[in-house]
This record gives structure tokens, C-alpha cells and sequence, in this order.
């Protein structure tokens, strides 16, 4: 025959089943606690490095941006200075007076807005070639000697 | 084909004496390279001149007059130093190996005031396409007109990967590459030099001090003929002689110049 000792023996044994539920839940949390941390965590950190990340890749695209862009200008006021000088001495023959033209055109049609353009380096690289040879060509290598802003190492 | 060999010629082919020196004489310097002066060569037509260098850039200078020379093109593209320019034999294409282990084809824009570079072989830029996996040292044509009949219409080129590698030619002329075999040189060094003889055989020099000459033997490239420690060094160039089909001369490390005669 059930006594009150009997019935509250039977409550602290759980034998309802939302309290044993409830009992279980609460033991999960302390064992998924290391885990738990370690995803809330990972989530913090996941954010804090996209901003970091964000911040850096502005600034190294701001550079990166920044010496492509002032190669191409560069090369564009060459062109403009040697098409006034080849103007005022009339001296330079009419090939090397297209290869500034030539220049001074593509450097104008550059494209450089598009950082996802894989073409962006190859036309700039045909514009290194361009400058390079007119400079041979109007024999002013001592002038432009230390032009080439692609002084990357070599082996 | 067994049976050959090569030995050092016992021909004299003199020395420079002082007075000797007066019939040369400096006519031109041309300066556009921004350090050191790799290779350089003549085209086929003899109006060209192609040189390449560590700064990664392969210059063509056109004959303008009787001694000068002026720019035609200053062609960048070669992710490393380039080794070494070659004319292709019939036609003003020009061919240039580098330390980016490509190896490419340049040809005159249609509009005649640039060059480009119209097929890369191997390396980064090669498309996935087959090629060396190191440094292309050199690059020799199959000589169009063989001693055996035969038009030849191949490339052969060699690296530091120890392999040597025959291209196909295809389109106008041949002037085009795709790759064709590829086989070891036999030794673990780099391979420095290669030279197509008219004879048929691939002549190679290695940092291995040898020189090795490879045939094909029903189809397929097989070494005919080593001749180990032929130098010294490392042997940096073989070539063989434009009008004497069994004459190879070597260039080395150690100092000396060797010329050899097939038998």
C-alpha cells in the first residue's frame, strides 16, 4: 500500500516523464558545455575576421590598385610629353610617332576599374613592353632608366 | 643505328693571333635589357635579332642601315629569367624557354608594331598542358632539310627536370607547338643544351659534364651514343654544324671548347 514516504521516493526518482526530461536537458548542457563554447566562439571569431579581413583587403587592394594605376598614368604622361616633343622637332620618323599614338591610345583604354579582370595585367604588361620600346627607340634609356615599377626579384 | 660514336676531333682550328683581331670590329651596342644579356640570335631572314634576359623580357631589334639596330618590340609575359631565344628555321617566329618552365611561341602582330606571344607551352600559363617541370634551358628545330630526304617539322627542348621533350609542329610552316614525346635524359642533372642534328639525332649537353646523342629507334627516342665526362663542368652548349652533319662542337664550364665528329 503507497505511503507519502513511497509517493515522494517516487517523485525524486523522476518517474514523471517531463521532470526526468527536464533532469536530462540539464545534464546534456554540463557534457555539451566544451563544445558549445568552442562553437560560440568559433562564431565570434568568424565575424571579428571577416571585418579584420575586410579592413586589410581594402587596404592591400587600395595599394595594389594604387601602383597599377600610377604605371599606366606614368607611361600616359610619357606618351603625352614624347608627343609634344615629336611635334616640336619633327625629327622622330613616322613609326615611333604611331608607337606613341599607340600608347597614348591603349593606356587611355586601360580598363582598370575591374579588379576582377584577369586581363587587367596583360594589358598593362603590353603597355611595359610599349614604354620600353620607345624608350629604346628614342634612345633615352639613361633618362627613364629606374621606370619599371614592376622591380620585382628575379632568380 | 648502333655502332656510332663520338670522338674529339683532332682538326686545328686555330687560335686568334694578335693581328687576327683587327677584322673585327664593334659596329653597334644595343641596350634595352635591365640585367643580364641570357641569349640572343638571328632570325632566318638576317633583318632580326632576338635577345632575352633575367629581367624577364625577350627583346626584337630590327637591322636599320647597314650597322644599326633599332627596337622592335619589348615583349614581357615569361614569369622568370628566360634562358634562351630560337629561331624557328624558315620563319620569323620566335621560340623562348625560361625559368618558369613555359616555353613560347612569339610572332609579329598583324599590324607590324608589336610582338606577341601567340602559344604557351608548359608552366603556369600552359593551360594544364603538358611541358617541364623546371627550368627550359634550351630549344632546338628539327632542321627542315634532313641528310635522309626527310622535311623536318619538330621541336626538341630540355630542362632541369631531366626530361627532354620533341613538340610537333602544326600550322603555317610548322610554325606552331603541341607536344609530341617526352623522354629522360638518362642522367639526374639538368639538361643545358640540346641540338637537332641533320643527321636525325638530338644532341644534349648535361650539368652532368656529358654529352648524349638521342635517336629515334622505330619510333621511339632512345640515347645512341654518351660520352661521359666529356668535360670537366657542366657542358652549357652543344651545337652541331650547319654544313658538316657529323661535327659537334661543346662549350663548358671548365673552360673549354670541344669539337667532336660522329663515326
Amino acid at each position: 500500500m503507497p505511503t507519502d514516504d513511497d509517493a515522494s521516493v517516487r517523485s525524486t526518482r523522476g518517474g514523471d516523464a517531463t521532470t526526468r526530461g527536464a533532469i536530462e536537458d540539464a545534464f546534456d548542457k554540463c557534457l555539451a558545455l566544451e563544445s558549445t563554447a568552442r562553437d560560440a566562439g568559433y562564431d565570434e571569431g568568424v565575424d571579428a575576421g571577416r571585418a579584420i579581413g575586410e579592413a586589410e583587403g581594402r587596404e592591400l587592394g587600395f595599394r595594389k590598385g594604387f601602383e597599377l594605376a600610377e604605371e599606366v598614368g606614368y607611361y600616359a604622361g610619357c606618351a603625352s610629353a614624347w608627343k609634344a616633343c615629336a611635334r616640336a622637332s619633327g625629327t622622330y620618323g613616322e613609326r615611333v610617332e604611331r608607337m606613341i599614338e599607340t600608347l597614348e591610345r591603349e593606356c587611355r583604354e586601360s580598363k582598370l576599374g575591374d579588379p576582377l579582370d584577369e586581363g587587367i595585367l596583360e594589358r598593362v604588361e603590353r603597355l611595359r613592353g610599349r614604354f620600353k620600346t620607345l624608350v629604346a627607340l628614342l634612345g633615352a634609356r639613361a633618362v627613364y632608366a629606374d621606370a619599371d615599377a614592376s622591380g620585382l626579384p628575379s632568380f | 643505328m648502333g655502332g656510332e660514336d663520338l670522338v674529339g676531333d683532332e682538326e686545328d682550328f686555330g687560335t686568334r693571333d694578335a693581328g687576327e683581331t683587327e677584322r673585327w670590329r664593334r659596329t653597334c651596342a644595343i641596350e634595352g635589357h635591365e640585367s643580364e644579356v641570357k641569349s640572343c640570335g638571328w632570325s632566318p631572314s638576317g633583318s632580326l635579332l632576338a635577345t632575352c634576359g633575367r629581367d624577364r623580357t625577350v627583346w626584337v631589334w630590327e637591322a636599320h642601315g647597314e650597322e644599326e639596330f633599332e627596337c622592335a618590340a619589348a615583349m614581357h609575359g615569361h614569369g622568370g629569367d628566360v634562358k634562351r631565344v630560337t629561331w624557328h628555321p624558315t620563319e620569323d617566329v620566335l621560340v623562348t624557354t625560361s625559368y618558369d618552365e613555359s616555353v613560347k611561341i612569339w610572332r609579329e602582330d598583324a599590324d607590324g608594331d608589336d610582338w606577341s606571344c601567340v602559344r604557351t607551352l608548359g608552366g603556369e600559363d600552359g593551360n594544364g598542358g603538358e611541358g617541364h617541370a623546371s627550368t627550359v634551358w634550351c630549344a632546338s628545330f628539327e632542321p627542315r632539310a634532313l641528310d635522309d630526304g626527310r622535311v623536318g617539322t619538330r621541336c626538341v627542348t630540355c630542362g632541369g627536370d631531366g626530361k627532354l621533350i620533341v613538340w610537333n609542329g602544326k600550322g603555317f610552316c610548322n610554325t606552331d607547338l603541341e607536344f609530341g614525346t617526352s623522354f629522360e635524359c638518362g642522367h639526374d642533372r639538368a639538361v643545358l643544351s640540346c641540338s637537332w642534328g641533320r643527321n636525325g639525332l638530338v644532341a644534349a649537353g648535361g650539368g652532368d659534364n656529358s654529352i648524349r646523342l638521342y635517336g629515334e629507334v622505330d619510333g621511339t627516342w632512345r640515347e645512341v651514343v654518351k660520352v661521359e665526362n666529356a668535360h670537366d663542368d657542366d657542358v652549357n652548349h652543344v651545337e652541331w654544324s650547319p654544313h658538316d652533319s657529323s661535327l659537334l662542337v661543346s662549350a663548358s664550364d671548365d673552360g673549354t671548347v670541344t669539337i667532336w665528329r660522329l663515326s
